[in-house]
């Protein structure tokens, strides 16, 4: 069978992932070995899977790209990316970490509901289209600036009316004199995978999964 | 006269002859089943096909206004055109209709990363023979197809689309939750199933037949537990789903064929059985087809039909190795001069004598 390929993001995502592909026994007990290489051999998936397994390290907002595409077979990737992507895979496997809320978040005091439809709402954000999508549905046209990191800065210096940003522990927030104005939802890391794969590669893509939810999920808990 | 041999191969003429020698062989292929080339008209009354279309799958297709303010559609989506065509112009012919085309379609096809309006296809589809019959015998031919374009590899990932459409129907009267479930379901994304349906009063029955419509794997046991669970139209679309897969295996294929429980009709028009084509080394998949009965109605002709297309660029990269070298033409012989006219005079007289000719540009426009 061809080589296996599972894209990886780069950063405090792929410690996680790979902590856990360790537990199912699908990766080296520590990701130290990794380094800085960008293409890197799992011999330890490869042993139980058998087939040739390596990860390729990209950036988080790739991993969708090089699976939609085939170039990886799997990644694990959140649904914030996905979802913002449109990217077509498939998920069939939710990790039990890496999860968030996204919400609409503003100055203390300020209140959403003081806008009306039809209003020009100047929306920051790294996630146009999850925006975007979300306003509508409220029948709201806003005008949405585009900030790839520091979100909460928008807010701060004025340049939107409210931020719509991933929330973990709220504490950037409050940090910068801002809260939660509205949840808009949770986010998720999914295992991903490509839309093309073959009988076999479906057949580890379950094996995977199996081994995750034998070995890897922390007692007590029970993901789909 | 100047003449020189000229022996470079542009790649780009090396993979359209590839496409021609790939559309060669299937057209040989097909016409050994009996299905006979047609062509496809590039433009069609948008008026006449609307309906057939859809709002939806319209979107993906260019139209534009013709010459009297009609508006016109592009080839695009090459299916309802042939059902089109054939209530206008091969409605007499003898049924069961075979038909067989390979041509460039433009549609616009948005991917996260990858944006595209052309392509070719090829494909084939079975008019007037409906049920297990037509499934059959299109998918035989496509397996056929397939094996002598050197795709043995080649897999099909087959579904039906009255299993996950009657059972997510079923489960909500709100198109904005049928179409989250869908969403969720055509990503086996069993964790969105369970955070959607957490909301919804439905049964623990209902619920499980949710997520094993995500089943990675899915089996017969899946399948009949579906049918058991739902009986009525999933239990015919498994019964149907079951006899095909039976008939696949009985001809060998088993071992090529992949279930799929969560394919619905993604086209507006797939009435049964639903497939793609896959292949372990292609980065996307190949093709895909399905049942089609009540298409052709929309055109006045209530016959059943079944059709498949292949995506060729897809192929021949995919067979760039495996397929027999292109043939080399004969190197050129390069002409020039001075004058235009003895330029080309000499390459005339070349020409006359068999040999390939390229005029080069360093002759003047004097006569």
């Amino acid at each position: 069978m061809q080589r296996l390929r599972i894209a990886m993001p780069k950063g405090r995502l792929m410690t996680s992932a790979l902590e856990y592909f360790a537990r199912a026994g699908l990766a080296p007990a520590t990701a130290e070995s990794i380094g800085r290489r960008l293409v890197v051999d799992l011999p330890e998936a490869s042993a139980a899977l058998g087939v040739p397994v390596e990860i390729l390290v990209v950036k988080n907002a790739d991993v969708a790209t090089y699976v939609e595409h085939g170039v990886a077979h799997f990644g694990v990737c959140g649904t914030d990316v996905l979802d913002e992507s449109g990217a077509d895979v498939l998920r069939p496997y939710t990790f039990p970490f890496g999860r968030c809320r996204i919400a609409i978040a503003g100055p203390r005091g300020a209140d959403i509901s003081q806008f009306e439809a039809g209003d020009t709402v100047r929306v920051a954000s790294k996630l146009p289209n999850t925006t975007r999508r979300h306003f509508a549905r409220r029948g709201w046209n806003p005008e949405i600036i585009k900030l790839n990191g520091s979100v909460e800065l928008g807010a701060v210096l004025g340049i939107a009316d409210v931020i719509v940003d991933l929330v973990e522990t709220g504490n950037t927030l409050r940090e910068n004199d801002l809260v939660v104005l509205e949840d808009l939802g949770g986010t998720s890391v999914k295992l991903i995978a490509a839309r093309s794969l073959s009988r076999v590669q479906m057949h580890v893509l379950g094996e995977v999964i199996d081994r995750f939810r034998e070995r890897a999920e922390p007692p007590g808990t029970s993901t789909p | 006269m100047t003449a020189t041999r000229f022996q470079a191969q542009s790649p780009l003429s090396s993979r359209t002859r590839r496409r021609r020698q790939l559309f060669q062989r299937a057209m040989q292929a097909l016409e050994q089943w009996s299905y006979a080339e047609i062509e496809v008209p590039l433009l069609a009354p948008y008026a006449e096909l609307r309906d057939a279309l859809g709002e939806e799958r319209s979107s993906d297709l260019f139209r534009f206004p013709g010459r009297a303010g009609e508006l016109l559609v592009l080839r695009g989506d090459i299916t309802p055109l042939i059902a089109w065509q054939y209530a206008n112009h091969l409605k007499q012919q003898a049924l069961p209709t075979r038909v067989a085309y390979a041509r460039r379609i433009a549609r616009i096809e948005q991917e996260f990363a990858r944006e595209r309006s052309e392509s070719y296809q090829l494909g084939a589809e079975l008019i007037g023979r409906g049920g297990l019959a037509g499934d059959a015998e299109l998918l035989v031919v496509l397996m056929d197809l397939l094996n002598r374009l050197g795709l043995e590899d080649a897999e099909l990932r087959i579904g039906h689309v009255g299993i996950a459409g009657t059972i997510v129907d079923g489960v909500s009267n709100d198109e904005h939750v049928r179409e989250q479930l869908y969403a969720a379901v055509r990503r086996r994304d069993r964790f969105a199933v369970d955070e959607i349906t957490a909301a919804l009063t439905i049964d623990d029955g209902s619920r499980s037949s949710l997520r094993r419509l995500c089943a990675i794997v899915p089996d017969f046991y899946d399948l009949e537990r579906l049918a058991q669970r739902h009986g009525g139209a999933v239990a015919a679309a498994v019964g149907e789903l079951l006899q095909l897969l039976d008939v696949l295996e009985e001809l060998g294929y088993r071992d090529r064929v992949i279930l799929d429980l969560s394919r619905r009709d993604d086209r507006g028009y797939y009435t049964g059985i639903t497939f793609s084509v896959v292949a372990e080394n292609a980065d996307a998949l190949l093709g895909g087809g399905g049942r089609y009965d009540a298409l052709l109605g929309h055109f006045g002709c209530n016959l059943p039909a079944v059709g498949f297309g292949l995506n060729v660029e897809r192929i021949v990269e995919l067979l760039e190795s495996k397929m027999d070298p292109v043939p080399e033409p004969l190197a050129p012989t390069a002409v020039g001069g001075e004058r235009v006219v003895d330029a080309l005079r000499d390459a005339m007289s070349l020409r006359e004598q068999g040999q390939r000719v390229r005029v080069d540009g360093n002759t003047t426009t004097e006569g």
